[in-house]
Protein backbone atom coordinates (compact mmCIF):
# COMPACT_ATOMS: atom_id res chain seq x y z
CA UNK A 1 0.00 0.00 0.00
CA UNK A 2 2.56 2.42 0.82
CA UNK A 3 5.59 0.98 -1.53
CA UNK A 4 5.00 2.98 -4.90
CA UNK A 5 3.32 6.44 -5.08
CA UNK A 6 -0.27 5.72 -7.55
CA UNK A 7 0.67 5.82 -10.91
CA UNK A 8 -1.77 8.50 -12.01
CA UNK A 9 -3.50 10.37 -9.46
CA UNK A 10 -4.43 13.20 -11.36
CA UNK A 11 -7.49 14.38 -9.54
CA UNK A 12 -7.16 16.05 -6.33
CA UNK A 13 -10.32 16.95 -5.09
CA UNK A 14 -9.35 18.15 -1.39
CA UNK A 15 -8.10 20.95 -3.45
CA UNK A 16 -11.50 21.67 -5.74
CA UNK A 17 -13.26 23.96 -3.62
CA UNK A 18 -10.72 26.50 -3.61
CA UNK A 19 -9.35 25.92 -6.82
CA UNK A 20 -12.51 26.19 -9.05
CA UNK A 21 -15.46 27.01 -7.17
CA UNK A 22 -15.17 31.07 -8.10
CA UNK A 23 -14.71 30.20 -11.81
CA UNK A 24 -17.36 27.68 -12.13
CA UNK A 25 -19.86 29.89 -9.79
CA UNK A 26 -18.93 32.56 -11.84
CA UNK A 27 -19.68 30.88 -15.00
CA UNK A 28 -23.19 29.16 -13.60
CA UNK A 29 -24.46 32.51 -12.16
CA UNK A 30 -23.90 34.41 -15.55
CA UNK A 31 -25.53 31.64 -17.48
CA UNK A 32 -28.65 30.61 -15.01
CA UNK A 33 -29.46 34.14 -13.66
CA UNK A 34 -30.19 32.57 -10.33
CA UNK A 35 -27.86 32.16 -7.39
CA UNK A 36 -28.92 29.05 -5.44
CA UNK A 37 -29.09 27.28 -9.50
CA UNK A 38 -25.97 28.53 -10.06
CA UNK A 39 -24.41 27.02 -6.45
CA UNK A 40 -26.80 23.37 -7.27
CA UNK A 41 -25.40 23.27 -10.49
CA UNK A 42 -21.60 23.34 -9.06
CA UNK A 43 -22.50 21.20 -6.38
CA UNK A 44 -23.83 18.53 -9.27
CA UNK A 45 -20.58 19.04 -11.34
CA UNK A 46 -18.16 18.29 -7.90
CA UNK A 47 -20.07 15.49 -7.38
CA UNK A 48 -20.38 13.91 -11.03
CA UNK A 49 -16.58 14.70 -11.38
CA UNK A 50 -16.00 12.65 -7.80
CA UNK A 51 -17.84 10.14 -9.24
CA UNK A 52 -15.85 9.84 -12.47
CA UNK A 53 -12.90 10.67 -10.92
CA UNK A 54 -11.01 7.65 -11.98
CA UNK A 55 -11.96 8.37 -15.97
CA UNK A 56 -10.04 11.32 -15.92
CA UNK A 57 -6.59 10.95 -17.14
CA UNK A 58 -5.53 14.28 -18.34
CA UNK A 59 -3.78 15.89 -16.03
CA UNK A 60 -3.35 19.38 -15.56
CA UNK A 61 -6.58 19.95 -17.59
CA UNK A 62 -8.71 19.34 -14.24
CA UNK A 63 -10.08 22.95 -14.46
CA UNK A 64 -11.20 22.32 -18.74
CA UNK A 65 -12.42 18.61 -17.26
CA UNK A 66 -14.67 20.59 -14.10
CA UNK A 67 -15.89 23.06 -16.36
CA UNK A 68 -17.00 20.47 -19.33
CA UNK A 69 -19.04 18.73 -16.43
CA UNK A 70 -20.20 22.71 -15.41
CA UNK A 71 -21.35 23.39 -18.89
CA UNK A 72 -23.49 20.02 -19.15
CA UNK A 73 -25.23 20.67 -16.09
CA UNK A 74 -25.93 24.30 -16.77
CA UNK A 75 -27.81 22.99 -19.76
CA UNK A 76 -29.75 20.63 -17.57
CA UNK A 77 -30.54 23.49 -15.48
CA UNK A 78 -31.80 25.60 -18.87
CA UNK A 79 -33.98 22.38 -19.77
CA UNK A 80 -35.77 21.94 -16.23
CA UNK A 81 -36.18 25.31 -16.38
CA UNK A 82 -37.59 25.51 -19.69
CA UNK A 83 -40.22 22.69 -18.72
CA UNK A 84 -41.17 24.76 -15.61
CA UNK A 85 -41.64 28.42 -17.82
CA UNK A 86 -43.29 26.95 -20.76
CA UNK A 87 -45.69 24.93 -18.04
CA UNK A 88 -45.92 28.18 -16.35
CA UNK A 89 -46.74 30.19 -19.55
CA UNK A 90 -51.01 29.93 -19.34
CA UNK A 91 -51.18 33.30 -17.59
CA UNK A 92 -48.02 35.49 -17.37
CA UNK A 93 -48.57 38.09 -14.44
CA UNK A 94 -46.43 40.81 -16.48
CA UNK A 95 -48.45 40.28 -19.65
CA UNK A 96 -51.84 40.69 -17.45
CA UNK A 97 -50.66 44.10 -16.23
CA UNK A 98 -49.91 45.20 -19.79
CA UNK A 99 -53.26 43.73 -21.35
CA UNK A 100 -56.74 43.31 -20.17
CA UNK A 101 -58.89 40.78 -20.33
CA UNK A 102 -59.97 41.18 -23.90
CA UNK A 103 -56.51 41.57 -24.71
CA UNK A 104 -56.44 45.27 -25.35
CA UNK A 105 -53.53 47.57 -24.42
CA UNK A 106 -54.45 48.71 -20.78
CA UNK A 107 -54.02 52.55 -20.71
CA UNK A 108 -50.91 53.94 -18.92
CA UNK A 109 -49.72 56.93 -18.22
CA UNK A 110 -46.45 56.79 -20.50
CA UNK A 111 -48.30 55.32 -23.31
CA UNK A 112 -48.83 58.56 -25.23
CA UNK A 113 -45.67 59.49 -25.35
CA UNK A 114 -44.14 59.26 -28.98
CA UNK A 115 -40.27 58.01 -27.52
CA UNK A 116 -38.30 56.47 -30.21
CA UNK A 117 -35.71 53.23 -28.75
CA UNK A 118 -33.34 54.22 -31.35
CA UNK A 119 -32.50 57.22 -29.92
CA UNK A 120 -30.61 55.77 -27.05
CA UNK A 121 -26.97 56.64 -26.85
CA UNK A 122 -24.96 53.08 -27.27
CA UNK A 123 -24.04 53.52 -23.48
CA UNK A 124 -27.03 54.51 -22.26
CA UNK A 125 -28.85 51.70 -23.92
CA UNK A 126 -26.13 49.38 -22.75
CA UNK A 127 -26.94 50.71 -19.15
CA UNK A 128 -30.84 49.91 -19.65
CA UNK A 129 -30.66 46.68 -21.14
CA UNK A 130 -28.38 44.95 -18.84
CA UNK A 131 -30.29 46.21 -15.91
CA UNK A 132 -34.09 45.21 -17.80
CA UNK A 133 -32.70 41.69 -18.61
CA UNK A 134 -31.84 41.30 -14.87
CA UNK A 135 -35.63 41.61 -14.03
CA UNK A 136 -36.43 38.71 -16.91
CA UNK A 137 -37.93 35.52 -15.67
CA UNK A 138 -34.73 33.23 -15.96
CA UNK A 139 -35.70 31.30 -18.74
CA UNK A 140 -36.94 34.17 -20.61
CA UNK A 141 -33.54 36.07 -20.21
CA UNK A 142 -31.64 32.77 -21.48
CA UNK A 143 -33.61 32.16 -24.28
CA UNK A 144 -33.63 36.18 -24.97
CA UNK A 145 -29.99 36.80 -24.86
CA UNK A 146 -28.95 33.66 -26.49
CA UNK A 147 -31.06 34.16 -29.74
CA UNK A 148 -30.70 38.51 -30.10
CA UNK A 149 -26.94 39.36 -27.66
CA UNK A 150 -25.15 36.08 -29.30
CA UNK A 151 -27.01 35.90 -32.04
CA UNK A 152 -27.37 32.02 -32.05
CA UNK A 153 -29.73 30.52 -34.43
CA UNK A 154 -33.85 29.46 -33.33
CA UNK A 155 -32.64 26.05 -33.91
CA UNK A 156 -29.69 25.89 -31.85
CA UNK A 157 -31.33 28.30 -28.68
CA UNK A 158 -34.89 25.34 -29.02
CA UNK A 159 -32.25 23.27 -28.82
CA UNK A 160 -30.19 24.36 -26.10
CA UNK A 161 -33.05 24.71 -23.90
CA UNK A 162 -35.28 21.39 -25.11
CA UNK A 163 -38.26 23.49 -26.66
CA UNK A 164 -40.05 23.23 -29.19
CA UNK A 165 -39.96 26.28 -31.68
CA UNK A 166 -43.94 27.47 -30.78
CA UNK A 167 -42.71 27.76 -27.30
CA UNK A 168 -39.67 29.61 -28.10
CA UNK A 169 -41.14 32.18 -30.00
CA UNK A 170 -43.89 32.63 -26.96
CA UNK A 171 -40.86 33.16 -24.64
CA UNK A 172 -39.48 35.71 -27.06
CA UNK A 173 -42.81 37.30 -26.96
CA UNK A 174 -43.10 37.83 -23.29
CA UNK A 175 -39.15 38.43 -22.79
CA UNK A 176 -40.02 41.07 -25.82
CA UNK A 177 -42.93 42.68 -23.98
CA UNK A 178 -40.87 42.74 -20.48
CA UNK A 179 -38.01 44.11 -22.08
CA UNK A 180 -39.80 47.31 -24.40
CA UNK A 181 -41.85 48.06 -21.83
CA UNK A 182 -39.02 48.30 -19.12
CA UNK A 183 -36.59 50.02 -21.54
CA UNK A 184 -38.93 52.77 -21.99
CA UNK A 185 -39.53 53.58 -18.24
CA UNK A 186 -36.88 53.47 -17.02
CA UNK A 187 -35.67 56.11 -19.73
CA UNK A 188 -38.48 57.85 -19.26
CA UNK A 189 -37.63 57.69 -15.35
CA UNK A 190 -34.29 58.58 -16.55
CA UNK A 191 -33.35 56.04 -13.88
CA UNK A 192 -30.12 54.89 -15.93
CA UNK B 1 -59.16 38.84 -36.06
CA UNK B 2 -56.21 38.79 -33.60
CA UNK B 3 -56.48 41.47 -30.21
CA UNK B 4 -53.64 43.40 -29.36
CA UNK B 5 -52.00 40.89 -27.25
CA UNK B 6 -51.87 38.52 -29.97
CA UNK B 7 -50.97 41.07 -32.33
CA UNK B 8 -47.73 41.27 -30.28
CA UNK B 9 -47.08 37.64 -30.48
CA UNK B 10 -47.18 37.74 -34.28
CA UNK B 11 -45.71 40.96 -34.24
CA UNK B 12 -42.40 39.17 -32.26
CA UNK B 13 -43.03 36.17 -34.35
CA UNK B 14 -42.15 38.29 -37.31
CA UNK B 15 -38.38 39.00 -36.40
CA UNK B 16 -38.15 34.72 -35.60
CA UNK B 17 -40.26 33.69 -38.45
CA UNK B 18 -41.52 34.00 -42.67
CA UNK B 19 -45.01 35.11 -41.49
CA UNK B 20 -47.92 33.86 -44.26
CA UNK B 21 -49.23 36.51 -46.18
CA UNK B 22 -52.05 36.72 -44.82
CA UNK B 23 -50.42 37.15 -41.10
CA UNK B 24 -48.21 39.99 -42.94
CA UNK B 25 -51.48 41.52 -44.35
CA UNK B 26 -53.39 41.55 -41.02
CA UNK B 27 -50.16 42.73 -39.05
CA UNK B 28 -49.49 45.66 -41.71
CA UNK B 29 -53.65 46.44 -41.46
CA UNK B 30 -53.67 46.30 -37.21
CA UNK B 31 -50.69 48.27 -36.93
CA UNK B 32 -51.63 50.83 -39.43
CA UNK B 33 -54.67 51.44 -36.93
CA UNK B 34 -53.17 50.64 -33.33
CA UNK B 35 -50.68 53.48 -32.17
CA UNK B 36 -49.54 50.98 -29.48
CA UNK B 37 -49.12 47.88 -31.71
CA UNK B 38 -47.20 50.20 -33.97
CA UNK B 39 -45.16 51.51 -31.40
CA UNK B 40 -44.41 47.83 -29.75
CA UNK B 41 -43.25 47.09 -33.55
CA UNK B 42 -41.11 49.66 -33.71
CA UNK B 43 -39.79 48.94 -30.24
CA UNK B 44 -38.88 45.34 -30.53
CA UNK B 45 -36.84 46.12 -34.31
CA UNK B 46 -34.69 48.96 -32.37
CA UNK B 47 -34.10 46.70 -29.58
CA UNK B 48 -32.82 44.02 -32.67
CA UNK B 49 -31.14 46.45 -34.49
CA UNK B 50 -29.27 47.63 -31.68
CA UNK B 51 -27.83 44.45 -30.28
CA UNK B 52 -27.10 43.61 -34.00
CA UNK B 53 -25.15 46.60 -34.10
CA UNK B 54 -23.37 45.36 -30.72
CA UNK B 55 -22.25 41.82 -32.08
CA UNK B 56 -21.33 43.35 -34.84
CA UNK B 57 -19.05 46.51 -32.99
CA UNK B 58 -17.72 43.34 -31.35
CA UNK B 59 -17.15 41.00 -33.94
CA UNK B 60 -14.45 44.13 -35.96
CA UNK B 61 -12.80 44.40 -32.38
CA UNK B 62 -12.43 40.70 -31.81
CA UNK B 63 -8.57 41.34 -31.12
CA UNK B 64 -7.83 44.59 -29.23
CA UNK B 65 -8.98 44.09 -26.18
CA UNK B 66 -12.05 45.88 -23.89
CA UNK B 67 -10.95 49.27 -23.29
CA UNK B 68 -13.90 50.32 -20.82
CA UNK B 69 -14.30 47.43 -18.88
CA UNK B 70 -11.23 44.65 -18.80
CA UNK B 71 -12.42 41.51 -18.69
CA UNK B 72 -12.00 39.37 -15.63
CA UNK B 73 -9.24 37.31 -15.34
CA UNK B 74 -9.70 33.80 -16.41
CA UNK B 75 -7.68 30.49 -16.01
CA UNK B 76 -6.74 29.57 -19.21
CA UNK B 77 -7.96 26.05 -18.64
CA UNK B 78 -11.32 27.66 -19.15
CA UNK B 79 -11.12 29.90 -22.15
CA UNK B 80 -12.48 28.81 -25.18
CA UNK B 81 -12.26 30.13 -28.22
CA UNK B 82 -15.45 29.09 -30.20
CA UNK B 83 -17.84 31.49 -30.07
CA UNK B 84 -15.54 34.83 -28.46
CA UNK B 85 -16.80 37.68 -29.83
CA UNK B 86 -20.35 36.48 -29.30
CA UNK B 87 -19.27 35.37 -25.82
CA UNK B 88 -17.75 38.93 -24.99
CA UNK B 89 -20.71 41.11 -26.30
CA UNK B 90 -22.98 39.00 -24.37
CA UNK B 91 -20.56 39.34 -21.21
CA UNK B 92 -20.12 43.01 -22.01
CA UNK B 93 -24.26 43.63 -21.89
CA UNK B 94 -25.14 40.93 -19.25
CA UNK B 95 -22.58 40.69 -16.41
CA UNK B 96 -22.35 43.81 -14.30
CA UNK B 97 -19.71 42.48 -11.84
CA UNK B 98 -17.13 39.49 -11.27
CA UNK B 99 -19.05 37.43 -8.71
CA UNK B 100 -17.24 34.73 -6.63
CA UNK B 101 -19.25 31.79 -4.21
CA UNK B 102 -19.42 32.78 -0.83
CA UNK B 103 -17.88 31.57 1.98
CA UNK B 104 -20.88 29.91 3.31
CA UNK B 105 -21.79 27.99 -0.37
CA UNK B 106 -18.38 26.87 -0.23
CA UNK B 107 -18.77 25.23 3.14
CA UNK B 108 -22.09 23.75 2.07
CA UNK B 109 -20.04 22.42 -0.98
CA UNK B 110 -17.31 20.70 1.01
CA UNK B 111 -19.77 19.23 3.47
CA UNK B 112 -21.47 17.49 0.15
CA UNK B 113 -18.16 16.42 -1.30
CA UNK B 114 -17.21 14.97 1.92
CA UNK B 115 -20.63 12.82 1.82
CA UNK B 116 -19.24 11.55 -1.11
CA UNK B 117 -16.68 9.23 -1.87
CA UNK B 118 -14.41 8.76 -4.65
CA UNK B 119 -15.16 6.02 -6.98
CA UNK B 120 -12.13 3.39 -6.70
CA UNK B 121 -9.73 4.04 -9.58
CA UNK B 122 -8.93 0.55 -9.83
Amino acid sequence: MTNDPPPRSTVEPQTWVDAYSDLLYAYALKKLRDPEAAEEAVQETFVAALKNAAQFRNEGQEGAWLMGILKRKVIDTFRRHAKQAINLTANDPTLDQLFDDRGHWRKTPSQSELFKLDTLEREEFREIFQKCVEHLPATQASAFVMREVEQKSSDEVCDTLAITPSNFWVLMHRARLRLAACIRNRWQMGDH
Amino acid sequence: MRNCRQMTQLISDSLERRLSWSEKLEMWFHTAMCRLCQRFRLDIHHLHQHLLEEAQAAQKSTDPPELEEPAPARDSAFTHKTDDTAQETAERLTTTTEVSMSAAAKDRLRARLRGERPSDPT
